[in-house]
């Protein structure tokens, strides 16, 4: 079924999306954890880490993190009383924020690797 | 100024097969002519079997609630120089549709009568009217004003996923009779609306607010009594 999207539908949707894939990174994050017995281990994991790819795709992880919190915050400062006149403001609000900061962070983050 | 408009229409024929199809119509409309006009024109005109509820034709019945071009709305207060040429139209989504452009309502209707949509008070009754001052009509004049087309329920993606879904329509009347300072069964209500698919479900998508043609901003009653229950300490009835 076709329905026009608006913002406010827009947001729950990437907010879902991000939620799921956060939902699924935890549960790998913290099973690859518990798998390491040893220091040797976890400088093993680290050095893997530092590959080019995997470094591109913690920072896509990051931009699901940030996109999660500032949607999350959007609702939960609608639910605690904020007009709901400024639902649409908010949320280009919380695009904004979520593109400065992971364009900033993201930029000491690849000059650490490259 | 008039202009040609082709009008897409999907027609469901429960007795063909297949027996659903998209019918395209071109009329010539004045602009400042209506989608209900254009309905009205197709159906005395071109095609007899086109089926579509219609009754006040002035934005007050809500019988003509439909999908036009991706969007709820009532037909008889949609301007067609409003839209592109081709206008699109589909009957309400997610509700069974009967024939053409008709859905079956009953399950929007039961939704309201699960909120007690009316005054409860055991108080004897006074000598002439329960008396309202101006200000406690104020707190529920917006939610008064819904005319129950079905618009904001069928553009709720959490009614489209789960049918026991309240839905804002019916959340909007519990809130009518909540706020209203006359109503004497705000916790019998809560315990209604606050199960499992009651007011929690809302997730604050917007869609009925964006749809409402009588522009009440539905959302923000739903997350008054959200607040309200929180308050009282509902946390979920069944």
């Amino acid at each position: 079924m076709r329905y026009r999207w608006n913002t406010g539908s827009l947001a729950w949707l990437v907010h879902r999306i991000t939620g799921v894939i956060l939902t699924f990174y935890l549960i790998a994050h913290i099973f690859v954890l518990s798998h390491l017995k040893n220091p040797s281990a976890y400088d093993q994991l680290m050095n893997f880490m530092k590959n080019p790819i995997l470094k591109i795709g913690e920072l896509l992880l990051f931009a699901a993190v940030l996109i999660h919190v500032f949607a999350g915050i959007r609702i939960t400062l609608l639910e605690a009383g904020l007009s709901t006149k400024i639902q649409k403001p908010l949320a280009y609000l919380g695009v904004v924020a979520v593109a400065v900061i992971w364009i900033v962070c993201g930029f000491f983050f690849l000059m650490e690797v490259f | 100024m008039s202009k040609f408009y082709t009008f897409r229409i999907k027609r469901y024929l429960p007795e063909e097969s297949p027996s659903s199809r998209w019918d395209e119509f071109r009329i010539k409309l004045e602009s400042m002519e209506r989608v209900l006009d254009g309905l009205i024109k197709i159906k005395e005109n071109l095609d007899g079997t086109l089926t579509f509820r219609k009754s006040c034709a002035h934005g007050v019945c809500g019988s003509c609630a439909m999908k036009i071009n991706g969007l709820n709305r009532l037909a008889c207060q949609t301007l067609v120089k409003d839209l592109p040429e081709l206008i699109e139209i589909e009957p309400l989504p997610s509700l069974p549709v009967i024939k053409d452009l008709v859905v079956d309502m009953t399950l929007f209707f039961e939704k309201n009568d699960r909120v007690l949509p009316y005054l409860i008070n055991d108080d004897p009754p006074p000598e002439r009217e329960r008396i309202q001052s101006q200000e406690d009509q104020h707190k529920i004049l917006e939610s008064i004003t819904c005319i129950m087309c079905g618009s904001c329920t069928t553009s709720c993606p959490v009614f489209w996923a789960d049918k026991e879904y309240l839905g804002p329509s019916a959340l909007l009347k519990a809130y009518r009779f909540l706020f209203d300072t006359r109503d004497k069964a705000t916790d019998s209500r809560l315990e209604r609306i606050t199960g499992e698919h009651g007011v929690w479900r809302c997730h604050s998508i917007f869609n009925c607010v964006e749809v409402c043609p009588k522009e009440i901003d539905i959302t923000k009653h739903i997350l008054k009594i959200k607040r309200l229950a929180v308050k009282k300490g509902f946390k979920g009835g069944d």
